[in-house]
């Protein structure tokens, strides 16, 4: 049964689905691919699962880290959606002087807990804010998306290996698992194995998800366990919601030209009607 | 053609030299390091997203006399695996090439985790390690070719948008290469600058007044020639697109050390600050590297004399 929270999330992400492609496009440059993977699930996380409470001492919301920051458009287009940042800003996406720099500059935009760019370094310093949290007693849990060729980056895995030691509890990743990096699938690049064994092997608690399912996300991201460092494997399409941009690695970075822009809008705008009745 | 292109095209035509191993780490489609591994997969590996691994991987095979030839954004290869260069690589003075692409303000819009501002500072403090920033696309196939026999570390730093060929096709490793030789100010330049710099002394018929000497090889870096126009002009200025401390303009006058009373020198550059995203032109507009400012800097050495 679908009710009209779930309803009301879907229109959410259609609507971020279409500001974040809007803003690469005006860019013309950014990447898409890796940006439309992430839509639901930056949108179940900022609208039903994290805590931003803003009446609430602001060190203590819930915390996000992008450490596959290229994905940035996707968090921009949440933010303004959210009334966190200005939605006029997402059209200056990577211009000169524009606070939406190209990756997550926590300095000059509003809402971005950390800097990032340099892939692999993001389950550390989520680590590291997760930390803090059990240091000061402050509320509030800390978020981690990373990519699935990201992973490659052996860091990742000595954060792992911490977390597990000290058993961090309130530090979630979230595995956006689009099959596919830069160079192409990644399990043509640098084969990934079983990643849920992998993890598990390395102490943490892994629930697979379906990463396009505001459904399937809104369940699981409620029964996260309470005794280490949880690892949410999400099933994700790269280029997800735009029928040639999906599963097709030249749209990593690649800007559609003006004929497949209007294509794109228009798929789009279908997903969004569906729920709009 | 792009800088990449006529780079993966230059690395396929020394695919005779058997020796040679390419590794790349998840930018293959970018630095066109594909070329070669569609050609030769059994000398092609891609390390993943991975840079630490790639470098040390490259440093094991150098040891058994292969040339392993390594990429990465300038960003990333440098900075990121710096101790497997320094402990790897450098010290057991292995013949490993770096490939790092975009450098500099040359990457644009990704912004400032992108721009490889401190690489040539960074690199030039290594014992043993040699550092290119090619001026021309000719020069990246020249300087890629000629570096492989220098049997040492090598980083070839790519700028993105180079000019096909210099006004001075004089490509030798380890020498400068002059474009112009006018009498009141020698300028020294490195990479994509050099011949936007050209533009500007030529568009405004400079050519008497500016010896233009471009630093393809910044290590080494040709003393002789610096000292001997420097001597000349009385009058130096360096123009980079890399932090002022520890680039070109420091490494310059470093080389002149020995006549500061007699030289007079202006360093322009990247003023201890990071990039961010804009375009290329926006970006040397913001940071004074663009013609206008350009003219500017040479205008005022040439009166200041
Ligand atoms: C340390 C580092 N190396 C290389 C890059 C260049 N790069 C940007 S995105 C990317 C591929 C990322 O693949 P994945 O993590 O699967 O992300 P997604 O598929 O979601 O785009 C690469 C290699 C980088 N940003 N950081
Ligand atoms: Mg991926």
């Amino acid at each position: 049964m679908i009710n009209e929270k779930i309803i009301s999330l879907k229109k959410m992400a259609n609507k971020i689905r279409m500001d974040t492609f809007n803003s690469v496009i005006a860019a013309s440059s950014g990447h898409l691919g890796g940006s439309l993977s992430i839509i639901e699930i930056l949108t179940v996380l900022y609208f039903d699962v994290m805590d931003l409470n803003e009446m609430k001492n602001e060190k203590e919301r819930d915390k996000l880290v992008l450490s596959k920051g290229h994905g940035v458009p996707a968090l921009y287009a949440t933010l303004a959606n959210k009334g966190i940042i200005d939605k006029e800003l997402l059209n200056t996406l990577r211009d000169i002087n524009s606070p939406l720099q190209g990756h997550p500059d926590c300095r000059k935009t509003k809402g971005l807990d950390v800097s990032s760019g340099s892939l692999g370094q993001g389950l550390s310093t989520g680590l590291g804010i997760a930390l803090a949290q059990k240091l000061s007693k402050l509320h509030y849990r800390t978020f981690v998306i990373l990519g699935d060729g990201e992973i490659n980056e052996g860091q990742v895995w000595e954060a792992a290996m911490f977390a597990a030691h000290y058993k961090v509890c309130n530090l979630i990743a979230i595995l956006d698992v689009n099959k596919l990096q830069l160079d192409g699938a990644t399990n043509k690049v640098i084969s990934l194995g079983d990643i849920s064994r992998k993890w598990k092997a390395f102490g943490w608690n892994t629930i697979a998800v379906d990463g396009h399912s505001i459904e399937d996300l809104c369940y699981k991201f409620n029964t996260i366990p309470n005794n280490g460092p949880t690892i949410i494997i999400a099933d994700t399409i790269k280029g997800k919601g735009i029928s040639f941009m999906e599963n097709n690695v030249e749209y990593h970075g690649k800007i559609p030209n003006d004929h497949e822009v209007l294509i794109a809008r228009k798929e789009i705008e279908e997903e969004g009607n569906m729920w709009s009745i | 053609m792009t800088v990449n292109e006529k780079y993966g095209a230059s690395l396929l035509d020394l695919a005779d030299r058997q020796n040679l191993i390419v590794i790349d780490a998840d930018i293959s489609r970018a630095s066109k390091t594909y070329f070669f591994k569609e050609k030769y997969p059994d000398r092609f590996f891609n390390a993943g997203i991975a840079e630490q691994n790639m470098m040390s991987i490259a440093s094991g095979i150098a040891t058994m006399g292969y040339i392993p030839i390594t990429h990465s954004l300038a960003k990333f290869i440098t900075t990121r695996a710096l101790d497997q260069i320094i402990n790897g690589i450098a010290y057991p003075n292995l013949n490993v090439k770096m490939v790092g692409i975009y450098a500099g303000l040359s990457i644009g819009k990704d912004g400032a985790t992108h721009q490889a501002l401190e690489d040539i500072a960074v690199l030039n403090t290594i014992p043993n390690m040699t550092i290119v920033c090619p001026g021309s696309m000719e020069e990246v196939e020249e300087l890629l070719k000629q570096s492989l026999d220098v049997n040492q570390p090598t980083y070839i730093r790519l700028c993105a948008g180079l000019t096909p060929k210099l006004a001075n096709d004089y490509i030798k490793f380890g020498e400068a290469n002059r474009l112009t030789t006018g009498t009141k100010v020698t300028v020294i330049s490195t990479g994509v600058l050099t011949d936007f710099i050209y533009e500007v002394i030529t568009e405004n018929n400079l050519v008497d007044k500016v010896e233009l000497i471009h630093i393809h090889t910044i290590k080494p870096i040709a003393t002789d020639t610096i000292v001997t126009s420097a001597l000349k002009t009385k009058n130096v200025l360096t123009i980079e697109d890399h932090n002022l401390i520890g680039g070109l303009g420091s490494i310059v006058t470093d080389a002149l050390s020995k006549h500061y009373s007699e030289v007079q020198i202006k360093k322009i550059g990247i003023n201890d600050v990071f990039g961010c995203s804009g375009s290329v032109e926006d970006l040397y507009h913001k940071y004074g590297l663009s013609k206008k400012h350009i003219l500017e800097y040479i205008t005022e050495a040439i009166k200041a004399i």
